[in-house]
């Protein structure tokens, strides 16, 4: 964490801007004082976590801006976040009615009394971290003229700067309002990111609102990702969330979800495919705070060579939570005597008048699924592969053809390199 | 010829189960191979597959494909299948998450391929496989269901003849296929089966009971036992077996 007060403290003394308030420094400094002590994070949270690759980091801010290259695509609004100042652009420059996005900056400036970010950072040193750097982020607000209306899709773009250790920080928040009901597609562009990055998403589903939240991380092998992912879900309002983690080195997610009022839903999914001796990471918490409050979760591991993974899903549900209905799953296919992965579900429930089930299970491919592909026809590779995407199929097959049309290409390339490394 | 075995041994988990196996195999003929349990039967369809948990030990077996000898032992299974070797399993295996059609068309062309023939477009497939699928008498459905997910006993068994007659193999091996059929479902599949017999491939059954010979008319029928042919004649053999056991044979 000391490498990070370095980039801190450059931060704050090198940013002026013309704020009308000038807590945010103050607040800032607040939330350093919650980390900077900490050698890195500890506690039973981080006890898998592998943190011999980022430890040693010297990382700084980059040192120049880097050039806009558009993705244009008119199936989806695309907004492209390209640096740590955060410029940010769309194709076209306009926005459809009820979308509005500000920088993080631009909205501190007219904060009042409190920082826009007032999260609880728990066991979680990096939501600190984010709101040490208050500023570097960027605010989405759907209203409910955007019914019907196309994906947002959102592009950080970490991968052009040519630089090797940099430190990044990504705030987005994201509020929809009822009946806005949008999709947010979230992209990291960083195959060629070299250094650490902390990515927030900061979510809160408003009343009879669907929000759906496809996060796809795209790192290379000098990527090293923390994602804490939080969100508020209000009465009635549902939240999608799919999580598809990719090769990068080291990869981090923290997912929070806090059902606060009756009738809240989530349902959490995610992939993550760990071909090499990559390092990934999935810790969830689901808060049951309120009665007639449902979340499922279904969470899938493909692990190939020395890859490690770990899975923790949390699940609260609060004594106020009465008639609550909780499933979580937790898959793994291993397919080397190398890998490794740590599951752990844990269900803490204290009120009586709930349904909440839990699995996990650690497998190989099944040896005579294997034999009967190859009786007809099919090569061992193609088998294992065909077999490891069908172990992940139904999952797929659950989510909307937005989502599938989103990572489909990941999935594809991963599945690939499954099949090369058994070859 | 088509199937040479000669002196074949093979083990699993270290027992022994085959021991000095012989038995020759023409295009256009129809063979069964009665037994009762623990002979090998299973085993003999396996190996000839290629099945990695069986050991070979001794013995060869050949197999001619156009003109030419090849030594089956030497080929992975998908090899053999590429070449025309087809196995019907006695017990089907789910595959969850993977299309039937998908799994057909893919094998279907992977087979192709290798043998020179044209590969079929989905929509070529398509039309292809519904005809074939009229035969056993299955639903367009099954197609667009996992493979052999959540079939009955007898659907399994019907998707196993499709697949025989979609890919038309050289040699194709019935594993117990009429095991666990209905007397309506057992004469779907030997309609199928008898549908596909030609001069060019050859069929052999491997079963405990005659019934099935009654719908699927066989030229020899072979007595395994202990690990060998012991016995070996003409469709006579399957009544008498039926009629009076094993016990007679040694």
């Amino acid at each position: 964490m000391k490498s990070i007060l370095k980039v801190w403290n450059n931060y704050i003394d090198n940013t002026t801007n013309d704020l009308h308030t000038s807590d945010w420094k103050q607040w800032s400094q607040e939330s350093v004082n919650r980390w900077s002590g900490l050698d890195f994070p500890l506690g039973e949270d981080w006890k898998y976590v592998d943190f011999k690759t980022i430890r040693d980091l010297d990382i700084h801010f980059p040192s120049k801006e880097i050039q806009n290259s558009f993705f244009e695509d008119d199936s989806q609004y695309v907004y492209q976040v390209n640096n740590f100042t955060n410029s940010m652009q769309t194709f076209d420059g306009k926005l459809p009615d009820g979308l509005k996005i500000e920088k993080e900056m631009d909205l501190l400036s007219r904060a009042e009394n409190e920082p826009l970010d007032k999260r609880e950072a728990g066991t979680n040193p990096f939501i600190s971290v984010s709101q040490s750097f208050m500023g570097l982020g960027m605010c989405v607000e759907f209203s409910s003229e955007y019914k019907k209306k196309k994906p947002l899709k959102i592009v950080l773009n970490m991968g052009d700067f040519n630089e090797d250790n940099l430190f990044l920080n990504y705030n987005i928040h994201i509020k929809s309002y009822s009946d806005s009901n949008p999709h947010v597609l979230i992209e990291i562009h960083g195959v060629k990111f070299s250094g650490l990055a902390n990515i927030n998403l900061i979510g809160s589903v408003g009343e009879n609102c669907t929000l759906s939240v496809v996060f796809k991380e795209k790192g290379g092998e000098e990527s090293h990702f923390v994602v804490n992912h939080s969100y508020f879900i209000e009465r009635n309002g549902f939240l999608n969330v799919f999580d598809l983690t990719g090769p990068s080195l080291w990869s981090r997610h923290n997912l929070d979800v806090d059902l606060e009022q009756e009738g809240a839903g989530v349902n959490l999914s995610g992939i993550y495919l760990n071909n090499n001796n990559n390092f990934i990471d999935h810790h969830t918490a689901i808060r049951h705070k309120k009665g007639h409050t449902e979340s499922m979760e279904d969470y899938r591991g493909i692990l190939n060579n020395k890859a490690k993974a770990v899975f923790n899903g949390k699940i609260i549900i609060e004594p106020k939570a009465a008639k609550s209905n909780s499933n979580q799953i937790n898959k793994n296919l291993m397919l080397s005597s190398q890998a490794e992965v740590d599951t752990k579900p844990e269900l803490q429930i204290y009120n009586d008048d709930v349904k909440a089930a839990h699995g996990a299970t650690i497998g190989q491919l099944d040896d005579d699924q294997k034999f009967y592909l190859q009786s007809r026809g099919y090569s061992e590779n193609d088998a294992n592969q065909i077999l490891a995407r069908a172990f992940v199929f139904d999952l797929l097959e659950q989510q909307t053809q937005v989502v599938q049309d989103f990572i489909n290409d990941e999935v594809s390339a991963a599945l690939n390199q499954v099949r090369g490394n058994l070859g | 010829m088509l199937l040479n075995v000669k002196g074949l041994r093979a083990k699993v988990e270290e027992k022994e189960v085959l021991k000095g196996l012989d038995l020759t195999i023409n295009p256009g003929e129809v063979h069964a191979i009665m037994g009762p349990n623990g002979s090998g039967k299973s085993t003999l369809s396996k190996v000839i597959a290629g099945h990695p948990g069986y050991e070979v030990t001794d013995g060869v077996i050949e197999y001619e494909v156009n003109f030419k000898e090849k030594n089956l032992l030497e080929m992975e299974p998908d090899e053999r299948a590429k070449e025309g070797v087809f196995l019907a399993f006695q017990y089907p295996v789910e595959v969850p998450g993977v299309s039937n059609f998908d799994f057909l068309m893919s094998s279907y062309n992977a087979i192709a391929k290798h043998q020179g023939f044209p590969q079929k477009s989905a929509e070529d497939f398509s039309a292809f496989v519904k005809e074939k699928m009229k035969s056993v008498k299955m639903r367009e459905e099954f197609l667009h269901r996992s493979v052999n997910a959540g079939f009955s006993g007898g659907e399994k068994k019907r998707n196993e003849i499709l697949q025989m007659t979609v890919l038309n193999p050289r040699l194709a091996f019935l594993d117990e296929t009429d095991s666990g059929l209905d007397i309506d479902a057992l004469k779907i599949v030997a309609d199928g089966v008898n549908q596909f017999k030609s001069s060019e491939n050859a069929i052999v059954m491997v079963t405990h009971y005659q019934r099935l010979l009654d719908y699927i008319k066989p030229d020899f029928v072979h007595v395994l036992s202990g690990g060998k042919i012991i016995k070996s004649g003409g469709p006579d053999l399957a009544h008498k077996l039926e009629a009076e056991g094993y016990d007679w044979i040694h």
